[in-house]
């Protein structure tokens, strides 16, 4: 799929409505940003027995952010945290339905890549809540 | 005689891309002439400069100092002594802050504006932090323009250096850059102009403006990237030290003892750009081939244009900044209701090419209270009809998303 097509139903409809927006009393806090346009999102989930039981969020972003944020969210939902953390870039372009630009590839990446970041400290206490960008961003 | 925007178009081999290219703020398209010239230049004479005593290097050498001199001329500088190639108009603020900023003692102060691109913004930071100074920051008016009340209340005996920019790359605004500097000199203090916005878009005479320094680029008039240039009055640059060290900027170097060269070389350690400067002297022989005046007057005649059917729009968020006059090309603004890089994701499958983002300026973008906004910016090549059809692309886009 290319760009032009990139706003198609499932983008859209996700945006719309998208899923497990909300807050976890309780559980740790993620913070997401995009250093390329300032978009942020705060990520709550609740692990139990290295299974992703709960996730929600809060995000001000894009359509391409809100909706990728969306359908991530309910893939990894009830998923164990080692397969979450296999999870690579091209998956998620798969679930969102195709690869956009390299410029909005950020977009659709940033909030997993703050959950994959902290899977990979996981459970140690307060591992790092920032966003490592992977790729540079002006 | 006016601008023929139509036949200026012909002049420029990319536009055939069938795009519209509204990003002139961030860089320039480039005239045929410099594709062939520099082809020229490759086959017939390049050799390195300031160095080799045989035909070629002096032909070579002789190309690039009278692109200084084109240079020199097109600001009305007193002399090419007082160009300084670098790599941009970044360098050239940064070679300011290095070399003059480094001078500053405890307690001076450092006074420049919130709408500052990164660039003019971050080497002040920087040496204030580490020289132990104070940054004064000219905050803006409510229509988000240079606030020149703010800017007298903040100026002081303890101010040094006042950096501003001469155009702000988000609102297109034109600064009162010789009332500032009049001021600024009134207590001591040194000007630097950003004016990678102004110069190639309206003429430019550094004496008229009497600032101290003045940084540009070559690539947002129509030059190659990866050249730029420092002007600063002579006697002031005799007395700074030089920026970088290497070759070029000495006269003399023993095991213990290094004396420097003259201006302007004591700048520029190294090998220099120098097929970059060469085309950039020839960008500036077309632009002067077109009259300064005439891209001035054809640039408000499209944001004029552009402003007024945006205004109609009430799906539009210009934030403010409505002014036609005192301004160039630039238009920031967002669609109600639309994230920025949407939009430009979507205006892209129109051929249109705008930049969303914070534009290096995330003070600004704080004090406009926005994330990020769109930015539509002009220039000689662009017409009314691009304009038109920007406005119909707009409109459907606001359609899809709300």
């Amino acid at each position: 799929m290319r760009m032009n097509d990139i706003y198609q139903e499932l983008i859209m409809e996700h945006a719309r409505n998208p899923r497990n927006v909300g807050v976890i009393r309780g559980a740790k806090k993620i913070l997401a940003k995009n250093p390329f346009c300032g978009d942020e999102a705060e990520i709550y989930l609740k692990i139990k027995n290295n299974k992703v039981i709960d996730i929600k969020y809060q995000i001000q972003g894009c359509i391409l952010s809100r909706a990728s944020l969306s359908i991530f969210s309910e893939y990894i939902k009830g998923k164990s945290t080692s397969a979450v953390s296999k999870i690579k870039d091209e998956d998620i372009f798969k679930m969102i339905g195709g690869t956009p630009s390299p410029s909005r590839q950020k977009c659709v990446l940033f909030g997993c890549e703050a959950i994959h970041a902290n899977l990979d400290t996981w459970p140690k206490k307060n591992p790092s809540t920032r966003l490592m960008t992977r790729r540079s961003q002006k | 005689m006016p601008l023929n925007s139509e036949k200026v178009k012909k002049d420029f081999p990319i536009l055939k891309r069938g795009i519209i290219y509204f990003d002139n703020a961030a860089t320039t398209q480039k005239p045929r002439v410099l594709a062939e010239r520099l082809a020229e230049r490759y086959a017939k004479s390049h050799a390195n400069v300031h160095r080799g005593a045989y035909k070629m290097a002096e032909e070579t050498t002789e190309a690039f100092e009278n692109a200084r001199q084109k240079i020199a001329d097109f600001l009305s500088a007193e002399s090419s002594k007082e160009i300084i190639f670098t790599r941009n108009a970044t360098e050239a603020i940064n070679l300011v802050a290095y070399s003059f900023g480094r001078k500053l003692k405890r307690g001076d102060r450092i006074l420049t504006c919130v709408s500052e691109h990164h660039s003019n913004f971050v080497p002040w930071l920087r040496v204030a932090k580490e020289r132990g100074l104070k940054l004064d920051v000219v905050e803006l008016t409510a229509n988000h323009n240079f606030n020149f009340a703010d800017f007298r209340k903040k100026l002081n005996k303890k101010t040094k250096l006042v950096a501003v920019a001469h155009i702000s790359n988000v609102s297109g605004y034109i600064y009162p850059v010789e009332r500032i500097t009049r001021e600024a000199h009134r207590v001591g203090a040194l000007v630097l102009i950003d004016g990678a916005q102004s110069v190639g878009h309206m003429p430019v005479n550094v004496k008229k403006i009497g600032c101290d320094f003045f940084a540009f680029s070559g690539h947002k008039m129509l030059g190659p990237s990866g050249i730029g240039a420092l002007w600063g009055r002579e006697e002031i640059l005799k007395n700074m030290e030089p920026f970088m060290s290497g070759g070029e900027m000495i006269r003399e170097v023993t095991l213990k003892n290094v004396t420097w060269n003259d201006l302007p070389w004591r700048f520029e350690a190294g090998t220099p750009n120098i097929e970059g400067a060469i085309l950039w002297g020839e960008a500036i022989d077309y632009l002067k081939k077109i009259g300064m005046k005439n891209i001035e007057a054809y640039e408000r005649e499209l944001l004029k244009h552009a402003l007024l059917k945006m205004k109609k729009l009430p799906f539009i968020d210009l934030m403010k900044m409505l002014d036609l006059g005192g301004r160039t090309g630039i238009i920031s603004f967002n669609i109600k209701g639309v994230h920025p890089h949407d939009a430009s994701t979507m205006l892209d499958q129109y051929g249109i090419c705008v930049r969303a983002g914070t534009h290096c300026a995330q003070p600004f973008m704080n004090h406009l209270g926005v994330p990020s906004t769109l930015r539509a910016s002009f220039y000689l090549y662009n017409t009314k009809r691009e304009i038109d059809y920007f406005i119909r692309a707009l409109k459907e886009i606001h359609k899809k998303f709300i």
